[in-house]
């Protein structure tokens, strides 16, 4: 369930993923994206931006976790052929524990989900 | 009731609903038409995960652990069934994963059993749909801590989702 194609730009604090969404998707139901999958995808963004990070500090690359989401909306439907395009950003850091702010578009450039999300990186499952 | 879905099963399902008059039980079979008078109450029923599910095998490699979206969609898929309709996820206020949720169980020490859960739903109409707290517990699972430290002096069952949102 890879919900991560690629990175269009990543810095120390921000990245943006893509995913082109295609047909035999677990997660289509209904001929749509689950609203759950799109979490997901932002969820991964996370996890591989936390590792791209852990590497560059020369720490090797472990498991993350989702620990809380808040404030999550979503806007236009996701079916496949749709491409959608991920932004994330670090808003706070405090040991293992990743804060990140997250908006996702299609890539007509509309909205399609937004959120805040915790992430709970486990050093003990490298 | 019948699988739903591959990755789990669900089972036992009660909806109280709210009347007038106080709490409604209703059977499992007998729908409540929300579409005619939508109405708040409490559902829940029994969540059976399937470990063989190819979602273990990325999520993680040896290292099984049930994503936590997948315990949303579990919630948002169960309540559809035993009210009868189909809801989207509309939005979610606050959503938390208090523990890790493995598909197995250990409960006579040596052979891994399919994890099974209780789902309980409080619902009740809202502008668009229907506003949501649901909890998902391994009733089995007495092993809860406060603060994830301290084991407290009546355990509780090990909660693995706590949810506020809606669903429509």
């Amino acid at each position: 369930m890879l919900m991560v194609d690629s990175y269009s730009y990543i810095d120390d604090h921000q990245g943006v993923s893509t995913l082109a969404v295609k047909p035999d998707n677990i997660f289509i139901e209904d001929g749509q994206l689950a609203p759950e999958a799109i979490v997901e995808h932002i969820a991964q963004t996370a996890a591989a931006h936390a590792g791209y990070r852990r590497q560059l500090a020369g720490k090797p690359v472990c498991l993350g976790y989702i620990g809380d989401i808040k404030k999550v909306g979503f806007g236009a439907s996701v079916t496949p052929g749709d491409r959608i395009a991920t932004n994330i950003e670090i808003v706070s850091e405090v040991g293992n524990i990743i804060m990140i702010a997250a908006s996702s578009l299609n890539n007509l450039g509309e909205h399609v989900c937004q959120c805040r999300m915790k992430l709970a990186m486990d050093e003990s499952a490298n | 009731m019948a699988l739903i879905n591959a990755y789990f099963t669900i089972a036992n399902p009660t909806n109280a609903v709210e009347t007038p008059s106080g709490c409604n039980a209703t059977p499992a079979d007998e729908k409540v038409d929300l579409n005619e008078s939508p109405a708040a109450g409490t559902l829940s029923c029994d969540i059976t995960l399937n470990p063989d599910h190819e979602i273990y095998q990325g999520h993680f490699p040896e290292r099984p652990i049930c994503p936590g979206i997948c315990s949303i969609k579990m919630m948002r898929e169960a309540t559809s069934a035993i009210l009868g309709r189909p809801l989207n996820l509309l939005e979610i206020k606050d959503c938390r994963f208090p523990a890790l949720l493995t598909p197995t169980t250990l409960d006579d020490g040596c052979t891994p059993l399919p994890r099974r859960l209780t789902l309980t739903v409080k619902y009740a109409p809202a502008e668009a749909g229907f506003k949501v707290e649901a909890t998902l517990t391994d009733p089995a699972d007495n092993t809860a801590t406060d603060s994830g430290s301290t084991p407290v002096d009546s355990p509780s069952p090990a909660t693995y989702l706590t949810f506020r949102g809606l669903l429509g």
